[in-house]
């Protein structure tokens, strides 16, 4: 019974969905802006860990690289 | 002293006519507070995402070099009123990163990672990516319901 109820609660646990990790990059380079583009919506906007899959390491890399990218207009603030 | 990763966006139509004078402008500030270049060159020329001091596009150069913070910061604050340069980034270069050999244009991942799922495609995770969904689609609307619309519309005006 008590193995039923550890399974029951057991949380799912995807591996390896964070793309960065899976292709083992550790440093996110910023002025690769069309793959930090994949990342963003046509308007621009960054994608959530939810729906871009990074671990909580790279998405911080990645939220600081689409903000250099920006500053250096590689990247859009807003698209039109 | 530390490594320094510097983009330096330059006017393009500056640096088509004299690359060499232009990218002077960024070399003799750097001389000038001490910084050792490491690494150095044009980077891309290209289109800009935004106008900015009325230019439309802009050459980008790149410089990897050795410095100390105070002299950063003079560096900074010299180019930014360097007429020539449009904007500069001075970034800290990670302790842990490698140093790149070249500069070029250079993607983290390439076509064939992107084919094998780390971009689209297979391999999306639990809840998958999705990109933007762009305008919605017209509506299928049956004939009748449109002539039915129509005479709606045609009593009411």
């Amino acid at each position: 019974m008590a193995e039923k109820t550890d399974k029951k609660f057991k949380r799912y646990v995807a591996k390896g969905r964070c793309r960065f990790c899976r292709a083992k990059i550790g440093y996110i380079d910023w002025k690769d802006a069309q793959t930090l583009s994949k990342l963003s919506t046509g308007q621009g906007k960054m994608f959530s860990r939810k729906r871009s899959g990074n671990c909580a390491r790279h998405q911080r890399q990645f939220k600081r690289s689409v903000k250099y990218a920006r500053f250096m207009a590689l990247m859009p603030y807003v698209a039109k | 002293m530390a490594i320094y990763e510097g983009m330096f966006l330059l006017d393009s139509g500056r640096a088509a006519k004299d690359w060499e004078g232009t990218k002077a402008l960024v070399d003799g500030v750097l001389e000038r507070y001490g910084a050792k270049p490491i690494l150095r060159d044009r980077w891309d020329e290209r289109k800009l995402a935004y106008t900015i001091k009325r230019q439309k596009r802009g050459t980008y150069y790149l410089n990897y070099f050795d410095a100390s913070g105070d002299a950063v910061t003079n560096i900074r604050r010299d180019l930014t009123l360097t007429e020539g340069v449009l904007r500069l980034l001075i970034l800290a270069w990670p302790d842990d990163a490698p140093l790149p050999e070249k500069i070029e244009v250079k993607r983290m991942m390439t076509d064939d990672d992107a084919k094998a799922g780390l971009f689209g495609g297979e391999g999306r995770g639990r809840f998958g990516d999705r990109s933007d969904f762009g305008d919605r689609a017209p509506e299928e609307v049956s004939e009748e319901f449109a002539a039915k619309v129509a005479d709606v519309d045609g009593g009411s005006s």
